[in-house]
Parts: C-alpha cells; sequence; structure tokens
C-alpha cells in the first residue's frame, strides 16, 4: 500500500536476567494520510473520514456506531482481510471489502499497546 | 458533551406515554384502551408485549427464562421467519409475550428485521404492541441507546431490560440502572440475566405496573409509525439520536473505554487469519462427533433394547387375552406401526440433544459470532453466511439436527435455502446402501465408489445451491458483513438444560405426529393383501401382494430410463422415504435373502449383491452397473428420511417441506437418468 511506509525498530526485552535487543518491523505513517480500516495499522486511534458503500449499507453502518468522525481503533486482522474493529467497549467485525470501503486517517495521538 | 446537549436531554422529563395513539384508524384500539389493560377482564385481549433489541444482547434467553416451556416457536405470518411466542401469568392476569428477531434498526435489510420492526410498530396486521421491553445491552451501550431512542420514538409505554451488565462489570464499565433510569427522565430499567434468572421477577413487577404510560425522556420526538414515513423518520434524526445516547451516556458518568478485554486476548487466536480458521474447523469436527459418533450407541440402545423392552411388555399384555392374541392384525399394527413410529421418534432425541446442547454453548460463549466471520469469505461464495458451514457439515451426519442448526442463520431466506439444501448431505445412514451396492457392483473399486459419493454430494450442495440462489433466493445478494461480536462469556449449565429440554420437546411434538402417522400408513399398506392368497389384513407374508407391492409396481416403469425398473429398487426407494437405515433391509425382504448379522461388505459381496447383479442387469438391458450408479445417485439426492420433511414442515412450514422433497425428488430423477443414460454407454 502506497499510504504506509516501514520503519526499524529496536526493542530492548529482560527474561531470566538476561537482556535481549531485538529488532523488528513496523507500519508507520504519517498521521494525516488517508488510510482505509483494512491498511490502518492494528492499534492506533483513527477517524473516520468516509464510508464509500451504498446508502442503504452505510446507514447501517452508522446505525452500527461507525459514522464519518467516529474514533475507532483495528484491533485484529483476521482471514480475507476481514479486521476487527474498537470503539470504545464494542467490537465490530468487518469483512474484507468492507474495511477497505471504510476510510479513515490516523490520530496524532496514538495510544499504543 | 456540551451543556445544551444536556439541556436538551433533560427538558421534557417524565412525560407520560400514552398506551395508544389516538388516531383516528386506531379507534377500535382506544376502546381497549379505556380500561387498564392489565386487568384482563373479560372478553378483553391480553395485554401483547413485544420484546425487540439488537442481535446478541441476551433477549432470547431473558424471553426463555420468563417463559421456559410455555413459550412456542412459529413462523411470523407469512413469512419463514421465526418468532417465539407464549403466555405469561401474572397476578391472575394473563399476558401475550412476542420475542422478535434481532435487529440494528427499525428501517430493515432483511426479512427478519422487517418482522421485528412491524411487530413492535405494529405495522402489517400486527396488533399495537401494548407494551415494550427493549433489552439494553450494557457492553455496548452506545448503539443500544440508539436503539432504544428509536424504540421510545415510537411512544409505547416501554421498560428497559438492562443485559450483559456483568460482563460491562469486568471491562470496568458497569452501568447504575437507577442512574441509568434517572438519565432516561424515570423510563423504568430492570438489570436482568436471563442465564441465571435474576431480575425477572422484578422486570415483571415492573411492565404490570407500566401499561399506563413510561415517561418520555427530553429530546426525543414521538411519532405515530401508522403514518409517518418509516425511511425519513428513521435517516433524518439518526445523528440527533446518536447525541442523545452521547448524553445519556455523560449523564451517566459511564467511561466507555477501549482496554484490551479478556475476549480481546482470547479472539487474537479465535480470529487469526491461521489459528482462527483451525480453530473453527476443530470446532466443527467435534460438533460433527458428538451428534455421530457420541450419539450412535445412544440411537441403537433406543432401537434395539428399548424396542425390545416395549415389544415384550405389550406382548405380555396381549398374552392376557388369549394365546393367539399376539396373532392378531392389532398386535402387529401397535408393535410392528405405532411403536415403530414412535421408536423412530426417540431414537432422533440424542443426536438433536447433542445439537441442541452444542448450538446452545457455540451461541452462549459468544464463539458462534465468531465462527460467522471466520467462514464469511468461504461460505459468501455460495451466497450463504458464515454460520451456514455449521448446518451443512452437521448434515454428512445426520440431517435432522443439521435443519435445527439453521435456527443460527439471522436471515430466514438463509435459513430456507440452507433447509433445502441440507437433504443433500450425504448423511451416515445412506452409507450402508453406498457400501452395499459398491461391493455388489464394484468389488475392487467399492472404497472409491463411496469417497466419490461424498463428492458428489459436496458438488450437489454447491450446484443446487447455486441454482436455487438464482432462481429462487434472487434477493440473496451478498450483503457487507459488518457484525459486532459479544464478549465471550461461560454458559449457565440451569439455562442450558431449560433451553434443551424446551427445543426437544418443540421438536417431538411438532415431527412426532407426521412420522407415527406416516409409519402406520406404510404398515397398512404393507398389511393390506391385493392378492387372493396373499393372507388376511396385517398378515400378508410376501410384500410384493400387498398393496404396497401393488405401489411399488406402478411406480418401477418410472424408473426405465434410469435402469432400474423393477419392483424391488422401487420398493426400497419407497421405503428408503421412510428411513434410508431399512433400504438395504427392505432389498433383503424383497429378493427373499436372508443377511442375518452380515456386514454391508458381505450383504455386497454375498447373496444379497447377486440378486441385485442378476436384477439390475435384467432391469437395464446387462449395464447393471450403469444402473447401480443411477440407484445410488437416486438415494443421495432424493429425501433423507421422514423425520427431515417433519422438521421441514416444522421449522418453514408446509410449502417449504414439500418444495423441497419435490426439489430432492426432480434433482435425483435427473441425476440417475443422465446418469444411466451416459454411463451405459461405457460399463
Amino acid at each position: 500500500m502506497a499510504d504506509s511506509s516501514a520503519s526499524f525498530y529496536f526493542k530492548v526485552l529482560k527474561c531470566r536476567d538476561k537482556i535481549f535487543t531485538i529488532g523488528y518491523m513496523r507500519e508507520t505513517c504519517a498521521p494525516s494520510r488517508p488510510f482505509t480500516v483494512r491498511t490502518c495499522p492494528l492499534h492506533r486511534d483513527a477517524t473516520i473520514r468516509a464510508i464509500g458503500l451504498d446508502e442503504r449499507h452505510r446507514f447501517r453502518m452508522l446505525e452500527l456506531g461507525l459514522r464519518e468522525g467516529s474514533v475507532i481503533r483495528v484491533i485484529q486482522r483476521s482471514n480475507f482481510s476481514g479486521r476487527v474493529v474498537a470503539k470504545g467497549a464494542e467490537r465490530i467485525a468487518l469483512d474484507g471489502q468492507t474495511a477497505a470501503s471504510i476510510t479513515v486517517t490516523l490520530n496524532d495521538s496514538t495510544n499504543e499497546q | 458533551m456540551s451543556e445544551s446537549c444536556h439541556d436538551d436531554h433533560r427538558r421534557g422529563l417524565a412525560v407520560l406515554l400514552p398506551q395508544r395513539h389516538a388516531d383516528d384508524h386506531m379507534e377500535h384500539e382506544q376502546s381497549d384502551c379505556a380500561c387498564h389493560p392489565g386487568a384482563n377482564h373479560a372478553g378483553a385481549p391480553s395485554p401483547r408485549i413485544v420484546f425487540i433489541g439488537n442481535p446478541n444482547v441476551g433477549k432470547s434467553s431473558l424471553f426463555n427464562a420468563i417463559l421456559g416451556t410455555k413459550a412456542r416457536v412459529m413462523n411470523a405470518p407469512g413469512t419463514t421467519v421465526l418468532l417465539e411466542r407464549g403466555t405469561y401469568e401474572h397476578d391472575g392476569q394473563s399476558w401475550d409475550l412476542v420475542d422478535t428477531p434481532g435487529t440494528y434498526s427499525l428501517l430493515p435489510i432483511s426479512p427478519d428485521e422487517q418482522v421485528a420492526a412491524e411487530a413492535v410498530m405494529g405495522l402489517e396486521g400486527n396488533p399495537d404492541p401494548d407494551l415494550v421491553v427493549a433489552t439494553l445491552d450494557a457492553t455496548n451501550i452506545a448503539r443500544s441507546l440508539y436503539f432504544l431512542a428509536l424504540v421510545l420514538e415510537l411512544g409505547r409505554p416501554t421498560v428497559v431490560a438492562l443485559t450483559m451488565n456483568d460482563l460491562a462489570a469486568k471491562n470496568g464499565a458497569h452501568v447504575d440502572a437507577k442512574q441509568l433510569s434517572r438519565a432516561l427522565g424515570g423510563l423504568p430499567v430492570v438489570e436482568v440475566d436471563g442465564r441465571t434468572g435474576k431480575g425477572v421477577p422484578e422486570l415483571m413487577d415492573t411492565i404490570a405496573q407500566s401499561f399506563h404510560g413510561t415517561p418520555m425522556p427530553g429530546g426525543l420526538h414521538p411519532v405515530n409509525p401508522h403514518t409517518v414515513d418509516i425511511e425519513q423518520w428513521v435517516e433524518g434524526r439518526a445523528d440527533e439520536r446518536f447525541d442523545w445516547a452521547a448524553c445519556v451516556i455523560a449523564d451517566i458518568d459511564l467511561d466507555n473505554r477501549d482496554d484490551v478485554t479478556f475476549s480481546d486476548r482470547i479472539d487474537r487466536l479465535m480470529l487469526n487469519p491461521v489459528f482462527g480458521i483451525l480453530v473453527f474447523l476443530a470446532v466443527m469436527f467435534l460438533v460433527f462427533q458428538a451428534t455421530t459418533w457420541l450419539a450412535g450407541p445412544m440411537q441403537d440402545w433406543i432401537d434395539g433394547t428399548l424396542r425390545e423392552w416395549i415389544t415384550t411388555g405389550i406382548t405380555s399384555v396381549f398374552a392376557l387375552f388369549g394365546p393367539h392374541a399376539t396373532d392378531s392384525w392389532v398386535y402387529g399394527l401397535l408393535v410392528d406401526g405405532v411403536l415403530d413410529g414412535v421408536i423412530t421418534v426417540a431414537t432422533f432425541i440424542p443426536p438433536m440433544g447433542i445439537m441442541f446442547l452444542c448450538l446452545s454453548l457455540l451461541e452462549d460463549s459468544g464463539y458462534l459470532a465468531r465462527a460467522a466471520f471466520v467462514m464469511d469469505r468461504a461460505m459468501r461464495m455460495v451466497g450463504l453466511d458464515g454460520r451456514a458451514f455449521l448446518p451443512i457439515v452437521i448434515g454428512f451426519g445426520c440431517n435432522l439436527p443439521a435443519l435445527a442448526a439453521t435456527r443460527t442463520l439471522p436471515d430466514s431466506r438463509q435459513r430456507v435455502l440452507v433447509g433445502m439444501l441440507i437433504p443433500f448431505s450425504s448423511c451416515s445412514a445412506r452409507l450402508s446402501v453406498y457400501i452395499v451396492l459398491a461391493y455388489a457392483f464394484f468389488r475392487e473399486q467399492a472404497g472409491l465408489v463411496v469417497f466419490l459419493m461424498y463428492v458428489f454430494s459436496v458438488l450437489l450442495i454447491l450446484g443446487v445451491g447455486i441454482i436455487l440462489r438464482k432462481v429462487k433466493f434472487r434477493s440473496l445478494a451478498p450483503e457487507p458483513f459488518a457484525m459486532s461480536l459479544p464478549p465471550y462469556q461461560w454458559p449457565r449449565l440451569v439455562v442450558l438444560v431449560r433451553s434443551i429440554l424446551t427445543k426437544l420437546w418443540g421438536f417431538v411434538r411438532g415431527a412426532s405426529s407426521i412420522i407415527v402417522t406416516m409409519i402406520v400408513f406404510m404398515w397398512i399398506l404393507q398389511g393390506i393383501p391385493a392378492a387372493a392368497n396373499a393372507g388376511s389384513f396385517g398378515k400378508v407374508e410376501d410384500v410384493h401382494q400387498s398393496v404396497y407391492g401393488v405401489v411399488a409396481d406402478s411406480v418401477a416403469p418410472v424408473f426405465k430410463p434410469a435402469g432400474f425398473d423393477n419392483w424391488h429398487a422401487s420398493a426400497a426407494l419407497l421405503t428408503g422415504f421412510v428411513a434410508k437405515e431399512v433400504v438395504v433391509g427392505s432389498l433383503a425382504q424383497s429378493y427373499n435373502v436372508n443377511t442375518g448379522d452380515e456386514t454391508e461388505q458381505a450383504q455386497g459381496e454375498g447373496s444379497l449383491g447377486a440378486a441385485l447383479n442378476h436384477s439390475f442387469n435384467e432391469s437395464s438391458g446387462g449395464h447393471g452397473k450403469a444402473a447401480a450408479v443411477a440407484f445410488l445417485l437416486f438415494t443421495l439426492a432424493y429425501t433423507p428420511c421422514l423425520a427431515t420433511v417433519a422438521e421441514l414442515k416444522r421449522q418453514f412450514g408446509g410449502k417449504i417441506a414439500m418444495q423441497t422433497v419435490g426439489l430432492g425428488l426432480v434433482v435425483a430423477y435427473i441425476l440417475a437418468v443422465l446418469a444411466f443414460q451416459i454411463l451405459r454407454l461405457v460399463m
């Protein structure tokens, strides 16, 4: 995905009094760049900007609490690009195509987990 | 939330809702309104109480906790959507309770949601509810409040049943019912737990006190569902309802946190792209094994030992009337007709009970919603919900519990489509026919033939499914999958047992009359002599000389294009309509072959196989193998058993049951004829 880039991070772990340093890749992005729920990195607060579904299903998303301006967080990737989105205490499962139709932008103050 | 929001929200508190709308077209209803509906005086209809709420919020558990075995599952008028109803007695008054399918909105996008919306709005022939019980999920409070706002705007007396509060508390978001009631302007709110029955007496007392009207919280505007444009009303003020819900949440100081929960941790495995599928397949395997391997010995015990005990009992009673009393046709009718029917019903109780147990465990624990998500994409290819995988898999064990499992599908069109496909799942009862014919005609490749029958069964389900979708279920377009995932929770034993017993009783009550009647009818056909020297009524030694034999003879020519135009085959297929387990026995009986305790393989390789070879070769003009394949395919595709038909009728109504039987017969016949006509060129 062109919107995201990968960065290399180091993490220091302590296990049985031994110190390990591990490096790992993680998707990063500029906060203002648009993503879809499908491409959005995990565990990052994001604001819904648009829902690209027909009117009937867009309204159903709204009734589920997924509406423009709502803050969500993608917490789980599943098979066939499905995603689980957290909105407050609620958990909403979306199939890959629906997840790709919801445009979000990452918030500045992201709580990492 | 802004101050103005709070002001708007609080304004207009404690406005009592009238019990009815005062519109002209509802004058007939107004006459009921003059008296207290709870009074239930002579001639007055029982107050109608409609339960409504989002899916997976514990509404049905609550309903069953209230009504128990008094709940009756039925189709909503003119639809295949299931509704639960029942009469509840409270202080000498009877109330008519209606449980509706879960819905996220009163603007429906499926037939099930439409039934729920119409029931609560009193549209399309539904009477206006005297009171609405709105179930509010404490773990999904914002969305639940949005839906509550819709319900409240209908202007009916409403009581809120607050569910899942124990789970919300675990997540640090406990909702105080009294505080919520205050925030809702005094609207009655009762915390309930359908799994334990906690709060149910309080809920019923609150309902009794609320028929006269309940307060309308400020910020909401009542409408009359009989006159308003529903779409405009629901869509037009959605943002205001969400704002209202946000105000209520702010008022009750609810910390709607998104901390990582216990369920999130489990979901990391359950919904993992790889492990999620493996877990799902493992769960399916366990359910399949439970309904077949675990139920098998219990079914054998009922069919063998219990049948013997009861037969001995009946024989002892008849012996009191003289040494020849057991020779009478009444004895035959009781033992070979009525008892056979009762035992047939009883043998289905173990797999059905185990299936109901598995379904309750999967549903109550919250896993079924995950299963739907995990399998969504795969099942979407054939236009079905992810949950459709479960009944179809179970169908390969036994079609009857598979039909029971269609209840987990939220869309009635999907339920009917899957219900019509399940009979094409090759159940274990058909296996005995496959083995005998495979060893009789294809000794060296018998294993391959049996395996191919299962492959063909899968292809048949896919093929017929695609055709049905294009012909009968055109409105089943692929929908975006967006589903709220309920938190995981432990099922409660008492509720589980109660739920299973209720469903089992529903099955026995609904299916037994058809099964027993049809088996008695078959016995009568076999008992009526059709030739001068055939014997007396109930004492026909050669079944070919009974009316049943005449029917089999008259049906046989129909199968000429399929190569098995002989009465032995048609009689076996007629018997197979009752149960596939008896097809082999019927063939052996018609050929007058004593198979004793021989295995299916030995029967196929022995004298029964030889008799089959002779008669199929004769009827097919020397193409016995092609005729055998045609017979196998017919056995695979036509009606699996009478119990399945009874269950189809119970769940979807007589019309769908007949359509399914017709579909099976047509598909089976076309397949058999095609197979024979093609294969006879090479076999």
